[in-house]
């Protein structure tokens, strides 16, 4: 897998975000604002997927408010409505990044990419790159929302 | 009736018993389970009716338990409502005696469709 074919690993994560957000969310969609590598401090909920040549980690993460809005909609609640408990807010989050793991997972297997999938876990705060792991940020729109989509690749993935 | 959710994400479990009422079947009883482990606990002191499980799980997944259930004779209805679509995993799931897979996102209406084939 190339870096490339990472942009393009990416590109498929902000689809099947985008396929969740209206399917899912009540959202009307996502616009991709920027990409760039560089992970933003924000809460977010992460899942991994393992192939046969690696292990990729997926996440959406937002500001709080932005992480009630998302959870709220997946609730079938209204932006009116009481916000949520830190843990269920963590939960819904999770549980969006669940739904898109699989909705990711259909896309890649059309183009003979295997993944299976792992738990999700909600984290607060940045993401870091290493010499060995390498980030890949879609900062987004969904809606009016802004939120981030990352790709968390093996860097030794690049040059295969 | 008695129904069963399994699913780790207790928000999930919130939208599938409302998902089940918006389908009409506003007069069923709901039961929880965050696992296979607790799942297998309540089938075994009560049977529900049917089971609503998804597949990945901690401790123990939708497939391990619906394998347990049948290595132990035990014939309770089992629908898989899970993200994951894969066909080996559809194939693996209908061979170990599901009686339907529903893909997250769901609606109502497709909810509806396949509960009404099960709880005819």
């Amino acid at each position: 897998m190339s870096g490339a074919g990472m942009a393009a690993w990416l590109a498929d994560l902000e689809g099947s975000v985008a396929e969740i957000a209206t399917s899912a969310l009540g959202l009307p969609g996502l616009a991709v604002t920027t990409r760039h590598e560089n992970p933003p401090t924000l809460l977010g909920a992460y899942l991994g997927l393992v192939g046969p040549t690696g292990a990729v980690q997926i996440g959406l993460a937002a500001r709080p408010a932005g992480c009630q809005a998302l959870a709220k909609g997946l609730m079938g609640m209204t932006p009116a409505e009481p916000d949520l408990s830190e843990a269920e807010m963590a939960d819904a989050m999770c549980e969006i990044v669940n739904i898109v793991a699989g909705a990711f997972k259909t896309r890649l297997r059309d183009r003979a990419h295997p993944l299976q999938m792992g738990l999700p876990v909600f984290i607060s705060g940045a993401i870091k790159s290493t010499d060995h792991v390498a980030v890949q940020v879609a900062e987004v729109t969904l809606g009016d929302l802004p939120a981030a989509v990352l790709l968390v690749h093996p860097r030794q993935a690049e040059g295969a | 009736m008695q129904i069963l959710v399994v699913d780790d994400s207790k928000a999930m479990r919130s939208i599938v018993m409302r998902a089940v009422r918006q389908a009409g079947y506003d007069t069923v009883a709901f039961v929880e389970a965050a696992n296979g482990v607790e799942a297998l606990k309540v089938i075994r002191a009560a049977p529900p009716g049917l089971v609503l499980a998804d597949w990945n799980m901690p401790e123990m997944s939708g497939i391990e338990l619906l394998k347990t259930l049948r290595a132990e004779g035990n014939g309770i209805k089992v629908g898989f409502v899970t993200s994951e679509s894969d066909p080996a995993m559809r194939d693996l799931a209908f061979q170990s005696g599901a009686s339907f897979m529903i893909t997250k996102p769901f609606t109502p209406d497709s909810l509806k469709a396949v509960l009404g084939e099960v709880l005819a």
